[in-house]
């Protein structure tokens, strides 16, 4: 999907919640143009949890993208640290594995409040990684209280999921806890 | 009919009034001093927080700092119940050699009290942004929107 396609969509979304289905193919592309409208063209500060790739790849990729990552926090859960402790550096928080659903939650709460821009966003990323490492209802689970905090921290709320046969059912399942799903 | 049912709840009320007042009599024939009851309290409500810690505890995930830190918390609770119970006791049958155990869950509940603190500081330290978003602010105020960003919005 064209930038200018989901910017339409996106338009007049503030305080909500997107589950933001992506195609394999164009999954890296689509997370970076959905953070570039954010940052560059909002100009909104906001928080990254990559479940997906360790921070130094997407910092890469976003430096690459001219994203301006400097308004962005960042929560990696997947790089592994010494003995699974969470340990912060510069601006982003390693959890140490994406099984710690605690410490993920304890992260993006105190992330999210900590912006006191009344504008921001919180940029879940993604929903099948999560499936890899915690079981289906876990998960369900997980994104009902997420999508339930996003709206009491009044952000702009975007779930990540690969568009995949299996995943139907639990799409399904959590569109409707959010406000909108977005098929990219 | 209706005058037999108030009559069936006034003799419940009054009956129920008797036996409270039967039953704190024999209280506070049995506990005489107020050291007893304050330390029966005590020890109510550490259970209760026990219960309480443990539940949290198990709703949490494996190896996560607020599991660790709820642990050192629960440990932390069950000294400081023990040495209420203790103590109680030690009123209760005067052994003298229980001042040592006394001791000891004083000693424990502190030790548990300063973990809890440094994790409680880890935590802190860890997973506080206030830092970084002090300076997204400055980053933002820096660099004014331009026109097109403007519009976007």
């Amino acid at each position: 999907m064209k930038k200018e396609d989901f910017k339409k969509k996106l338009k007049g979304m503030e305080n909500s919640v997107v589950i933001a289905v992506v195609p394999a193919k164009s999954y890296e592309q689509t997370n970076i143009n959905l953070i570039k409208y954010l940052t560059n063209d909002l100009r909104i500060p906001g928080v990254y949890v990559t479940l997906n790739k360790p921070y130094s790849k997407m910092k890469g990729l976003f430096e690459k993208a001219k994203i301006d990552s400097s308004i962005i926090l960042f929560i990696d859960a997947i790089t592994k640290t010494a003995g699974g402790i969470p340990e912060k550096r510069k601006d982003c928080l390693y959890i140490g594995t994406p099984e710690n659903l605690s410490d993920v939650s304890l992260a993006m709460d105190q992330a999210v409040t900590s912006l006191t821009k009344r504008e921001k966003f919180l940029f879940f990323d993604s929903l099948n990684t999560l499936l890899i490492y915690n079981n289906v209802k876990t998960v369900a689970r997980f994104i009902h209280f997420l999508a339930g905090k996003m709206h009491v921290w009044k952000v702009r709320g975007i779930i990540v999921s690969l568009q995949k046969k299996g995943n139907e059912d639990l799409l399904n399942e959590l569109s409707q806890f959010c406000d909108m799903r977005l098929d990219l | 009919m209706l005058r037999e049912n108030t009559a069936i709840s006034l003799i419940k009320y009054v009956f129920g009034i008797l036996v409270i007042i039967f039953a704190l009599i024999i209280i506070s024939n049995i506990v005489s001093a107020v050291e007893l009851i304050i330390g029966a309290i005590t020890i109510s409500v550490g259970i209760l927080s026990i219960i309480w810690t443990i539940l949290a505890r198990y709703s949490l995930s494996p190896k996560s700092t607020l599991r660790i830190f709820t642990t050192n918390f629960l440990a932390c609770s069950i000294a400081v119940t023990a040495f209420s119970t203790v103590r109680i006791v030690g009123r209760l049958v005067q052994i003298p050699w229980l001042i040592i155990i006394e001791f000891f869950f004083i000693f424990a509940t502190f030790f548990f009290f300063l973990l809890a603190s440094y994790y409680t500081y880890s935590i802190g330290r860890e997973f506080g942004f206030q830092r970084e978003s002090k300076n997204i602010e400055q980053i933002l105020k820096r660099k004014k929107p331009s026109k097109k960003q403007i519009k976007a919005k």
